[in-house]
C-alpha cells in the first residue's frame, strides 16, 4: 500500500523507518531543528559583511548629524571668522574654514540636514505616488495603463534640469519647493519600475494559485502582489537617493539650490571650488561627504536588493 | 445533448474547445474535447508539450480569461455549468469544490507570506473560520501532507522549505477547503525523482481519503502508470486515445501512443540501444491541415488520413481511440507495412506533406 510518508525532504535518510501516520513524524525529525536552528544562525552570521555596515554606519551618522544639528556643541555656521579664512583643520575648526572663515564641520553638519530632507522627501513622493501608480497600472491594465504610461513617457522625454530651472526661477527656491519638485520629477521613473515589477510578479503562478483558491483582485493587488512589487521599489529608492543627493549639488552650482547663507553640501562645494589651489581641503571635505552618503547609499540599496530578491533568494 | 444523459460523473467536460485569437490567425488549443472524471477517481492526462494538456485544464476551471480567448462547449461539475460563469461566479467554485496544484512549488508559493498565512487565509475566507480553529486546521493539513513539525514550520516563509515540502505546502493549500475536484499539473516535473514518488503518493492517498476526484497532467507516462484509473492521450487539442489505464498501455490503438510507450528506453535493452523518438514536431495549431493531426508523422499514414479526422470510436470496455488504421489490427499492420515497402523511394516526398 503506497502509504503516506511524512518525510522531511532534508533528512530523507533519518527517515528510513516512517511508517505510516504521524507516530513517524516526531522520530524523522529528531535531527531536523537542530540542523535547521543552526543553519539558519550560520546565515544570519554570515550576515551582510563589515563594508555593508560601515556603510549603514556612516548613514545613520550623517542622518543623525541632520536632526541634532542644532543642538551639537559645534560654532556657529553662518559666523565668519576672518582671521581663520581658509585655513586648515585646527583645534579651534576641526575640519578647517571656508573662503568667508566660517566652520566647515558645522556647515557640514547643517547642511547635511538639507541633503537628508531633499533626499528622503523627493525620495519619498516619487516612491509613493510613483509605486502606486505603477502598480496599479501594471495591475488593472487597459486603458487607464495606456494613459498613465504615455503622461509618464512624455515626462520622461522632458529634460527635468530645464524644468527644475525654469520652476525655480518662477516660484522662488526654498527647500520645500526644491523636495517636492524633484520629487514629482522622479515619479514617471519609480511607475516605471513598479509597473514592470507588477506584470512580472502578475505572472507568476503563486498569483494564479491564490486567483484558483477564490482570491478576489483587491486582496490578489495587496496580498499577492504589492509586498512583492514593494521590496525592489524600495530597493530602486534607496539607491535613487544619491541621485537625489547629487542633483542637490548640481542645483547648487547653478546657484538654484537653497538659498544661501543656509549651508548646504552642493553650496559648499560650489563656493570653495574658486580656492581649489590654496584651499582644497575647503571643496574636498563636503566633496568626500557627499561622496561617501551616495557610496553608501548604492551599497546598502544593492546589498538589500541582492538579499530581498525574491529570485535570488532561491524562489 | 449532455442534458439526456444522466450522468453521475463530478465532472463532465463535453465538447470544449478553446481558442485564441493571435495576430497569426486562431489557435485552436483545445478541440472538442469531452471528458469524465468520477468521484474517487483519477484520470490522467498525457501529452508532449503544447498538446494542449494546460489549456484544458485551466479551461475546464475557468482560469482561461486572457481577452483573446474564446471557451465553448460544456464543463458541468457536479451537475452545474461551468463554462460562461464570471469570475465572480467561479469564486465560489475555485478551492471549496476544485483546486489546482501546480507544475511549480518555488513559483506557486508567495514568497513574501508565511506558510501558514497562505493556508488559513482561503480556509477564513471561504469556510468562515475564525483565527484560531484555521490555525488549528492547517496545523492539521501540514500534518496530513507529512510536513513535520507543522507547528513550527507553519511560520516558516518558502523559502525556508526544499522543493518537495514546497509542493506539499502547495498541496495543503489546495486541500485546505475540501474540494471535491482536484487538478494537479504536472506536480512532480519540477521535483528531482525520489521526491516524485513521494508526492504523488500523497496525492493519491489524500485523493483516496477525501474520495475526492483527480485529474493528472503528465507527459511522463511512467507517472501515469500506476496511478491513475483512466488516461487520455492528447495531441494538437485533441484527445486521440482514451481508456482505462491497463487497457490503453497494454493494447494500445493509435500510433501516437505506441510512440510515446516506445520512447521509454527499457533497462532491458542491450547498452548503447538507439534512444526511440517519435519522429517531427508536433503541429503548429495555426491552420490545422485537414485529416488526422498526427498524420505528418505517423508511420502507418495513408492517403486517408491526410484527408479526413478520424473521430474518437470506442472498442469495447471504454477503450476510445481515434485513428483509422489502429496498432494491432490487421488494417494497421498493412499501413505500416505498406509505408514500409514505400520506404527509401517515397520517404522525403512524404515527410513533404
Amino acid at each position: 500500500m503506497a502509504a503516506l510518508q511524512p518525510l522531511d525532504d532534508a533528512v530523507v535518510a533519518d527517515a528510513t523507518g516512517a511508517g505510516e501516520g504521524a507516530p513517524a513524524v516526531a522520530a524523522t525529525t529528531a535531527a531536523g531543528p537542530a540542523a535547521g536552528a543552526r543553519a539558519g544562525r550560520r546565515a544570519r552570521r554570515r550576515g551582510f559583511g563589515v563594508a555593508f555596515w560601515l556603510a549603514v554606519a556612516w548613514l545613520v551618522l550623517v542622518l543623525l548629524a541632520a536632526v541634532t544639528a542644532e543642538w551639537l556643541p559645534l560654532a556657529d555656521p553662518y559666523l565668519p571668522d576672518v582671521s581663520a579664512k581658509l585655513d586648515g583643520p585646527s583645534a579651534e575648526h576641526p575640519l578647517g574654514a571656508d573662503g568667508l572663515g566660517r566652520d566647515q564641520l558645522s556647515r557640514l553638519v547643517h547642511g547635511a540636514r538639507v541633503s537628508v530632507t531633499v533626499s528622503l522627501s523627493a525620495v519619498g513622493i516619487g516612491m509613493l505616488v510613483g509605486g502606486v501608480l505603477g502598480t496599479a497600472v501594471g495591475y488593472l491594465r487597459g486603458l487607464f495603463e495606456t494613459v498613465v504610461m504615455a503622461v509618464v513617457d512624455v515626462m520622461l522625454a522632458f529634460p527635468s534640469l530645464v524644468l527644475l530651472l525654469a520652476v525655480l526661477a518662477y516660484v522662488g527656491r526654498s527647500l520645500t519647493v526644491i523636495s517636492l519638485l524633484i520629487g514629482v520629477l522622479s515619479i514617471p521613473v519609480y511607475t516605471r519600475v513598479a509597473r514592470a515589477n507588477t506584470l512580472a510578479v502578475a505572472q507568476r503562478e503563486f498569483v494564479l494559485a491564490a486567483y484558483t483558491l477564490g482570491a478576489t483582485r483587491r486582496r490578489i493587488l495587496f496580498r499577492e502582489i504589492v509586498p512583492n512589487v514593494a521590496l525592489s521599489v524600495l530597493a530602486f529608492g534607496l539607491v535613487a537617493m544619491g541621485v537625489v543627493i547629487v542633483l542637490e549639488g548640481s542645483l547648487a552650482v547653478l546657484g538654484l539650490s537653497v538659498p544661501a547663507p543656509q549651508p548646504t553640501w552642493g553650496d559648499m562645494i560650489a563656493t570653495s571650488k574658486t580656492h581649489l589651489d590654496d584651499a582644497p581641503h575647503a571643496a574636498l571635505i563636503p566633496s568626500a561627504a557627499m561622496f561617501l552618503t551616495v557610496l553608501s547609499l548604492n551599497f546598502v540599496g544593492d546589498t538589500l536588493r541582492r538579499r530581498l530578491d525574491v529570485k535570488d533568494a532561491g524562489l | 445533448m449532455t442534458t439526456t444523459e444522466p450522468s453521475s460523473a463530478l465532472l463532465q467536460v463535453r465538447d470544449l474547445r478553446t481558442t485564441f485569437d493571435t495576430p497569426r490567425g486562431t489557435v485552436v488549443a483545445v478541440d472538442g474535447v469531452s471528458l469524465d472524471v468520477d468521484r474517487g477517481e483519477t484520470v490522467g492526462i498525457v501529452g508532449e508539450s503544447g498538446s494542449g494538456k494546460t489549456v484544458l485544464s485551466r479551461s475546464a476551471l475557468g482560469l482561461v480569461t486572457a481577452r483573446h480567448a474564446t471557451v465553448t462547449g460544456s464543463v458541468r461539475l457536479e451537475g452545474e455549468e461551468l463554462v460562461g460563469r464570471g469570475p465572480k461566479e467561479m469564486r465560489e467554485i475555485w478551492g471549496v469544490r476544485a483546486a489546482m496544484v501546480f507544475q511549480d512549488p518555488m513559483t506557486a508559493l508567495n514568497a513574501t507570506m508565511r506558510v501558514g498565512d497562505q493556508i488559513t487565509e482561503s480556509l477564513r475566507h471561504h469556510l468562515d473560520m475564525g483565527r484560531r480553529e484555521a490555525r488549528a486546521t492547517a496545523v492539521a493539513l501540514l500534518r496530513s501532507v507529512g510536513i513535520p513539525e507543522p507547528e513550527r514550520r507553519i511560520r516558516a516563509y518558502p523559502h525556508q522549505l526544499s522543493g518537495g515540502m514546497r509542493q506539499r505546502v502547495t498541496i495543503a493549500i489546495a486541500l485546505a477547503c475540501g474540494p471535491r475536484l482536484l487538478v494537479a499539473d504536472e506536480p512532480t516535473t519540477a521535483l528531482d525523482v525520489t521526491v516524485q514518488k513521494q508526492i504523488l503518493d500523497l496525492l493519491d492517498h489524500q485523493r483516496r481519503e477525501r474520495a475526492m476526484g483527480m485529474v493528472l497532467i503528465t507527459h511522463d507516462l511512467g507517472v501515469v502508470a500506476g496511478r491513475t484509473d483512466r488516461v487520455a492521450v492528447m495531441y494538437a487539442g485533441r484527445i486521440v486515445e482514451h481508456g482505462p489505464t491497463r487497457a490503453l498501455f497494454h493494447e494500445r490503438r493509435h500510433h501516437y501512443t505506441d510512440g510515446l510507450l516506445r520512447c521509454i528506453p527499457r533497462l532491458s535493452n542491450p547498452g548503447h540501444t538507439r534512444l526511440q523518438v517519435v519522429p517531427g514536431r508536433p503541429p503548429d495549431l495555426v491552420d490545422l491541415p485537414p485529416g488526422c493531426p498526427f498524420a505528418p508523422r505517423c508511420p502507418a499514414a495513408q492517403d486517408r488520413c491526410r484527408e479526413e479526422t478520424p473521430t474518437l470510436t470506442d472498442v469495447g470496455g471504454g477503450h476510445q481511440h481515434a485513428c483509422f488504421f489502429p496498432v494491432g489490427t490487421p488494417e494497421g499492420e498493412e499501413a505500416l507495412a505498406r509505408n514500409r515497402s514505400q520506404d527509401g523511394t517515397n520517404r522525403t516526398t512524404e515527410v513533404a506533406v
